[in-house]
């Protein structure tokens, strides 16, 4: 193979687009290599202005091996996400110093797309989709541009038609990138893991309870998840989005229990069958599922905790896709353990006396009323909803019921179940979402909207939901949180005022929305569900093999046609297939046309050949000028003398 | 590498030569119809397969939706560019052009013309004679011309290999290609020698490089101008009439010529060293404007002036002693 030296422009432009690689990842990279890559590039730069040579490679190597030697210390490994990308990224800044040829920096374009294809690891946002398109569009042009000479237009105008025709070119492979996408058998990963691919604390709900913890998430306008229903969609009060579920309390925060898994559903519809609905949950890196209460048919590979708990096997680290349905008229553990229910009747000993006299006074009412009763009490006591609550003491629940009286949701919970317990009630808090805001044909739920909510069991009944909160803030409940406390405080997405701005954010969710259940969310369920409505059940049989090859085979040969169609040779011009024509006759008569010759040096050649054809050679001759020169009427005659020829 | 014995492959090179032969006969322009353009993945592309087959390999590992896109719009691409390798030599059409001789140790050149009726232009199109290389773009409804340089080793006939056509176009992934033959060929003449004696004195005393004068009473005829006659010949009269360039001819060059005489040599020079020697001289009696004659113990080439007499002289020197092929 031959050695082709890149020309100015072509490592100038190699340059800009390692950089566009580069730069996806710069918040990733320690900042002294950020440092040391700036460094290489700017050499690299500096010797093809000055068009030095390439640095030695005893020079070369001692950086390799210190780059690298940094990266292990920074490390402490170079395999796993985070270091696999360093050193990916190095390796590209160290070959840019040896990149002279096609063939080098053919090398350093395919390692630019493993630049491109790790982003993925971190991010499959919208925002890099575009970024893939955009650097396959870069990488594609570079591609072109050395495959292709210098050309016959200006250098300016050659590097548009490249990119033109690199961009046509990745729209004429996008239905067939669609196909393969879809027809693709998809396989449950993973093959391997890398260590370190654990990634660190997500945001979302915590797995305790503490004053603040859901006050915090109240400015956050993150999307947790996202919920579509097929048919019926509960009302607003009933979206009860049910997490963690807090048993144990110290005084300060509640905590759960490490709970068993149970191996049937124990919830039970009542009145209506159960809703189905498909839920979009974003990473939250932790061991559970959202699930409207209650759960009656959970996703594949989940699993129920004792406390109606939906948890999974590994922390939720990409977004996932989530079939599931819920009864929100429900019936669950009216045969409860023993064990449960003394758990839910746990308390400090010492804290909070006020409010544990004030609860004993319930004792000697029915259970039933008890409950009603401490609503009741809640709802007298004169305390307001608040984002921005005072923050009490050791005795907690006391200078929050009778002192302070202001509080989140987390106050009302937590003093609600400390005061029922007290009473002799088992119960006990519930975390997770509450409502969520309509876009379309799907609810947005944002941290913001995240609830606590109690839980109390029953004789007879089992456990039932009870919010305090709706007690003392009912709005909350039916209208979102906007409408319970000032609008200034919430994150602006969360306030009721309806404008523009606003609209075009829910707009721009719904194109995220549909990204993630189209792309992201296409999984090896998603594809069984969608090929089954095409008729075909079994990855690999024959009706699916029909299927793709078919649809591959059809599309591929569809663009050959259309690309050979664009191609084929045009009818040459009526004077040139009359010319040709008197070329013909005077072929039949021993007189070649030469590759090269002109019209008027064949016509001599041709006139001494035979001079008493001169005058008839002669007209042809002068026709075919003039109509080549822009006469019409002489197109005519020129036909004709051919004929008579 | 894994060597075959040869007794293995000869019969089976033979065979592929002669299949080759025959899906590409010798002609004068070839057109490369689809059963004469191959294509296969270049090395480059076989690095990117390998390539795209890793990043799937991670996109099935980590489920990551993004990454198969991104493997499956490559894959799509060079997919498609396979198609547009192959039409970026499809339909063209291949023809010898004009060659050049040259002396031993020169290049000899060789033309190659491309001609493209399609619509659309045909870029980077690589043509090759065995080490010798070249690019072009051909445009749309129009044609190129390529020269194409070969070394000269030895005097006689050099017959050009068959013809390599190949292009890379687009992205690379793909090479397309094709073979046309042409069997061109051109002369090699004998290296001139270096420093060689002046030339011989010209019979019957006619001083070196003085031409004699020509009087209208030795006017023999006309002929066809050709390169190098001088314009004072020509037949201005006969040129106005339409007839084309003619040129006048005179009689009595032939008494005062030169002779370039094989013969007349010293006898201790061997053959090659005799055509070095009467190359040279025909090249200086040339530069000179003199008329002169060659006289080979096998060809006599009665004296003459102008390109077509030197043309003549180095082609019966370059073939001495060599079977004219058939």
């Amino acid at each position: 193979m031959k050695i082709e030296r890149l020309d100015h422009y072509q490592v100038f432009a190699l340059l800009v687009v390692l950089m566009g690689l580069l730069g996806a990842h710069v918040s990733r990279l320690p900042n002294w290599l950020l440092g040391v890559l700036a460094l290489l590039f700017v050499w690299r730069a500096w010797l093809q202005h000055k068009q030095w040579r390439m640095p030695p490679k005893w020079l070369l190597l001692p950086v390799v091996f210190g780059v690298v030697t940094g990266i292990y210390l920074e490390y402490h490994t170079l395999i796993g996400r985070t270091a696999g990308v360093t050193l990916l990224a190095a390796l590209v800044g160290a070959k840019l110093l040896e990149t002279r040829t096609r063939r080098d920096a053919l090398l350093l374009v395919y390692l630019g797309y493993f630049l491109v294809v790790t982003n993925f690891l971190f991010d499959q946002s919208v925002a890099m989709g575009l970024y893939l398109s955009a650097m396959v569009l870069a990488i594609s042009t570079l591609l072109v541009s050395w495959n292709s000479l210098g050309g016959w237009t200006g250098r300016r105008q050659r590097a548009v038609d490249q990119l033109v025709f690199a961009g046509s070119l990745m729209l004429q492979a996008i239905p067939l990138m669609v196909l393969l996408f879809v027809f693709f058998p998809r396989i449950e990963g993973p093959l391997w893991r890398l260590p370190q691919d654990r990634s660190g604390v997500g945001s979302g709900l915590s797995d305790t309870m503490s004053p603040g913890s859901f006050s915090n998430m109240s400015k956050d306008d993150t999307v947790a998840f996202r919920v579509s229903f097929s048919d019926t969609r509960p009302s607003q009060d009933m979206l009860y989005w049910r997490g963690p579920v807090f048993d144990q309390y110290d005084g300060h925060t509640w905590t759960q229990a490490s709970p068993g898994l149970l191996t049937e559903n124990p919830v039970e519809a009542v009145a209506g069958k159960s809703i189905p609905y498909v839920m979009t949950l974003e990473p939250h890196q932790r061991a559970w599922l959202l699930a409207l209460e209650m759960p009656t048919a959970l996703p594949e590979g989940a699993r129920m905790s004792e406390q109606y708990q939906v948890v999974s096997r590994r922390n939720i680290d990409k977004r996932l896709r989530l079939n599931m349905q819920a009864a929100v008229q429900y019936r669950v553990g009216a045969k409860e353990a023993d064990a449960q229910l003394n758990r839910s009747l746990q308390l400090p000993k010492v804290v909070n006396p006020l409010a544990r006299a004030a609860a004993e006074k319930w004792r000697n009412l029915l259970p039933a009323e008890r409950v009603i009763e401490a609503l009741r009490f809640f709802g007298t006591q004169g305390l307001t909803y608040t984002l921005e609550p005072p923050l009490y003491g050791k005795n907690a629940v006391d200078d929050f019921v009778f002192v302070g009286k202001q509080g989140f949701c987390e106050h009302f919970a937590g003093a609600f179940v400390f005061m029922l317990r007290a009473a002799g009630v088992p119960a006990r808090v519930v975390g997770g979402y509450q409502g969520g805001e309509e876009n379309g044909d799907y609810l947005i739920i944002r941290q913001a909207d995240a609830h606590a909510w109690t839980e109390v069991w029953l004789e007879g009944k089992g456990w039932q939901r009870v919010d305090p909160t709706f007690a003392v803030a009912p709005s909350r409940i039916q209208e979102g949180l906007a409408s319970a406390v000032g609008a200034e405080d919430l994150p602006y997405l969360m306030r009721l005022d309806n404008n523009v701005i606003k609209r075009m954010r829910l707009l721009l969710d719904s194109a995220v929305n549909g990204w993630n259940q189209w792309v992201i969310g296409y999984t090896p369920e998603r594809q069984r569900e969608l090929l089954r409505k095409l008729g075909i059940n079994d990855l690999l049989s024959s009706g699916f093999l029909a299927w793709f090859i078919g649809s591959v085979f059809s599309l591929v040969a569809l663009s050959a046609a259309w690309l050979l169609w664009r191609a084929r040779p045009r009818r040459p011009d009526p004077a040139k297939q009359a010319w040709d024509r008197f070329c013909r006759k005077l072929a039949g008569l021993g007189l070649q046309v030469g590759l090269a010759e002109a019209p008027s040096d064949f016509a001599l050649r041709a006139k001494r050949a035979l001079p008493e054809r001169a005058s008839a050679i002669d007209d042809v001759l002068g026709d075919y000028l003039a109509v080549r020169y822009g006469s019409q009427p002489a197109l005519a005659n020129l036909a004709r003398k051919v004929r008579e020829f | 590498m894994l060597k075959l014995p040869k007794a293995l492959t000869q019969p089976f090179s033979s065979r592929w030569q002669a299949w080759l032969h025959r899906r590409h006969p010798s002609g004068r322009a070839q057109l490369l119809t689809q059963n004469r353009v191959y294509i296969f993945l270049s090395r480059s592309g076989l690095m990117f397969v390998v390539m795209t087959l890793t990043m799937l390999g991670g996109a099935i590992n980590y489920d990551l939706a993004l990454a198969y896109l991104l493997v499956f719009l490559l894959l799509a691409m060079a997919l498609v560019s396979i198609f547009h390798t192959f039409r970026n030599l499809l339909g063209l059409q291949i023809a010898p052009g004009r060659v050049e001789p040259c002396f031993v140790g020169e290049s000899a050149r060789f033309e190659v013309v491309l001609e493209n009726a399609g619509a659309l232009p045909r870029h980077n199109i690589v043509l090759r004679y065995d080490e010798a290389e070249t690019a072009i773009d051909v445009l749309a409804a129009d044609n190129a011309r390529v020269w194409l340089s070969l070394p000269a080793p030895q005097r006689g006939w050099l017959r050009a290999p068959r013809l390599g056509i190949e292009t890379h176009w687009p992205l690379g992934v793909f090479r397309s290609w094709s073979y046309a033959n042409f069997e061109q060929r051109t002369l090699i003449y004998p290296k001139p020698e270096v420093n060689a004696p002046p030339l011989p004195q010209a019979a019957e005393g006619v001083g070196e490089g003085v031409i004699t004068p020509r009087g209208q009473d030795d006017f023999a005829g006309l002929r066809p101008f050709q390169r190098g006659d001088s314009p004072r010949h020509v037949a201005w009269k006969a040129a106005a009439r339409d007839d084309g360039l003619m040129v006048k001819e005179f009689h009595g060059e032939a008494s005062h010529a030169l002779w370039l005489d094989w013969d007349a040599l010293p006898p201790g020079l061997d053959s090659e060293a005799r055509l070095a020697r009467l190359t040279a001289w025909v090249l200086m009696a040339h530069a000179a404007g003199l008329s002169f004659g060659l006289s080979l113990p096998t060809r006599r080439l009665p004296p003459e002036h102008g390109d077509l007499q030197r043309d003549a002289c180095l082609a019966a020197l370059a073939l001495y002693g060599i079977k004219e092929p058939e």
